[in-house]
């Protein structure tokens, strides 16, 4: 199928949003699905016994988009998630939600400039260990703004502990879906045939 | 080689992880050891401008039990007080994190529902500025 372009020559060229071929917009779109269910299953598991922290398994989603499709998609998978998750769990314009949402969004810059480099090719471990390390901060300073107490900042060791054990884990997970994505395209094309 | 590298690298980092987890646990609960009393519980209410004191309960052994009802824009939260401990009882807000914090005992230990608005601190007796703004 021939993709219908609007630009062309140097303007396509100086975009800074690429245009996506249907196929990238299609897995974009699966992404954002999967991103959305990841963070619902989240709320089900049972919370870890630290209060506030989460596995982070959305950011599965996130790194994915981040490592094949771009910086862009990344960053807006991770937006439109923590959107969709506020949406569906009620807590959209809550405080919970802006922490999240600016933990997700900044994680998700940091991971995908972070992927520009050449530091994060080998693996997915040190890219999700960096956007955890950085959504727990992002997290304490909302919380520290919304609150008013900066008190709140003395939790931020045990926090960034923890973001650091499980962003090894999401990593690992992340490198074993992404040694699989290309057996499961594949299945995808011969169940389409 | 760059293999060993990596795998390093990440025992590093769950090293260092694992040791700050640890070391941020016990620097929490070590402090409860040092502060030997005269504490408070201070119960704020969170305004967008700033927090209001609404109640403010000094922590000791021989205290009594005592349960302050804040109401917040979701509703009631229960925080009680027993001796010298100080816990968020209930709160109507959905995730239950200030329940979760459980009992607060030493100096700027803190427990905070963002939702409805509530936010319990544990006070040094020369008042509400904490330790790590001074």
């Amino acid at each position: 199928m021939k993709q219908i372009t609007f630009t062309n020559g140097w303007r396509r060229k100086m975009a800074i949003v690429r245009r996506m071929t249907l196929t990238e917009q299609l897995a974009v779109a699966m992404l954002v699905a999967v991103a959305t269910g990841l963070h619902m299953i989240e709320r089900l598991l049972p919370p870890l016994p630290f209060p506030g922290a989460k596995l982070g398994l959305a950011n599965l989603a996130t790194l994915i988009a981040l490592r094949y499709l771009g910086f862009w998609p990344g960053v807006g998978v991770s937006v439109v998630r923590s959107v969709l998750g506020g949406l569906m769990g009620g807590s959209l314009m809550g405080p919970g939600f802006w922490m999240g949402f600016a933990g997700a969004t900044s994680s998700a810059v940091v991971m995908g400039l972070g992927a520009k480099t050449r530091w994060f090719r080998q693996s997915n471990v040190g890219l999700s260990v960096a956007g955890a390390v950085t959504h727990s901060t992002a997290q304490v300073m909302v919380a520290v703004y919304l609150t008013h107490h900066a008190g709140l900042w003395i939790y931020l060791p045990v926090l960034l502990g923890l973001s650091m054990l499980t962003g090894v884990f999401i990593g690992i997970v992340c490198d074993k879906v992404a040694a699989i994505l290309p057996y499961a395209v594949w299945f995808g094309r011969k169940a389409n045939a | 080689m760059r293999k060993v590298s990596a795998r390093l690298g990440v025992v590093a980092v769950v090293l260092v992880g694992i040791g700050l987890l640890i070391g941020g646990n016990y620097a929490l609960s070590g402090r409860e050891a040092a502060s030997g009393g005269g504490l408070y519980a201070a119960v704020y209410q969170i305004g967008p401008d700033g927090n209001t004191l609404l109640e403010r309960i000094p922590l000791s052994e021989d205290g009594g039990h005592r349960i302050i009802s804040v109401k917040g824009p979701l509703g009631v939260t229960h925080v009680e007080v027993d001796g010298a401990r100080v816990h968020v009882h209930d709160s109507p807000c959905p995730d239950q994190v200030c329940v979760a914090f459980g009992w607060l005992s030493a100096a700027d230990d803190f427990s905070a529902c963002l939702p409805n608005g509530v936010l319990v601190v544990v006070e040094r007796p020369d008042g509400p500025v904490d330790g790590i703004v001074q």
